[in-house]
């Protein structure tokens, strides 16, 4: 295996590993390390030697039979996982907690929109390094045939998580989904099932690429 | 009636001298990994596609693909 492609494994495990410390920490300190702050300084750590190495040896990276969109695929798979992962601790705990949103400021702290504006930053950054190599074709027609293919399981997998959402609504009573219904909550409930939907579609994508190549 | 569309892209690309898997992807606009695919038997192309490849290969495209019903 390339040593480049041996680093960008180590800085996934890492960073996936920081990221689980950072959302799901203890709150209190363990021997007098802040587990959460410190996941969260070594995964902005791993995200930065991530677009070095975009940077320094992006061409060496991945296998050099996976596309450059197939590249973005992966790319694009680690990070909505972890933007889905990062959105559902983060509403699992406003609701564990039934703290009542009233405003924007009140439902996202400025952590959270930190950390996810620093994911959608490095992604953007990450996909420009891994196209810069590719010339002028970046995908072809096979690439949009696996996208489009991707995107039809993504459109399946949302209009069963909405039915299921309609059955929920019908059958939950209406005082435990009290909570779901606040305007506020409910506008980023949609915007997760959004993120839902990019995740299945990149899961889709992937696998879609994997099976080609197998 | 199914069937698949088998392809001899790699017979032809090899009797050409010095075509490359990268040099016939760039003739044909597509990445390499697609003619690795195609070369395969993982992808079939499009029409246009396949007219371009036995343009590039100097083939009619007949000679290049062919289309076997599955029995």
């Amino acid at each position: 295996m390339h040593s480049s492609r041996r680093l960008a494994w180590v800085l996934l495990s890492v960073g996936v590993i920081a990221a689980f410390a950072a959302l799901f920490g203890p709150a209190e300190r363990w021997g007098g390390f802040d587990i959460g702050a410190m996941g969260a300084s070594l995964f902005v750590g791993a995200m930065l030697c991530g677009v070095w190495l975009f940077a320094a040896r992006g061409e060496t990276v991945f296998r050099d039979d996976m596309s450059i969109a197939e590249r973005r695929a992966w790319v694009g798979f680690v990070f909505i996982g972890i933007i889905l992962l990062s959105f559902s601790r983060h509403l699992w705990m406003l609701w564990a907690n039934e703290i009542v949103p009233v405003t924007h400021d009140q439902f996202f702290g400025r952590r959270f929109i930190q950390r996810l504006a620093l994911l959608v930053i490095v992604w953007s950054v990450i996909a420009h390094l891994i196209g810069r190599s590719a010339g002028s074709i970046q995908a072809d027609e096979r690439d949009l045939r696996l996208r489009h293919r991707a995107d039809r399981v993504g459109d399946w997998a949302f209009t069963l998580i909405v039915i299921g959402c309609i059955a929920m609504l019908a059958y939950v009573p209406p005082t435990f989904l009290e909570w779901w219904l606040e305007p506020i909550v409910l506008a980023n409930v949609l915007i997760g099932l959004l993120i839902v939907k990019s995740f299945v579609e990149h899961v889709a994508l992937t696998a879609s690429y994997r099976v080609g190549r197998a | 009636m199914s069937g698949v569309v088998v392809n001899r892209i790699r017979e032809r690309r090899l009797a050409l001298p010095g075509m490359t898997q990268e040099k016939l992807a760039h003739a044909c606009e597509v990445t390499r990994q697609t003619i690795i695919a195609l070369e395969a038997g993982k992808y079939s192309p499009s029409l246009e596609l396949a007219f371009r490849l036995a343009l590039a290969l100097d083939r009619d495209l007949d000679d290049v693909f062919r289309y076997e019903e599955k029995k």
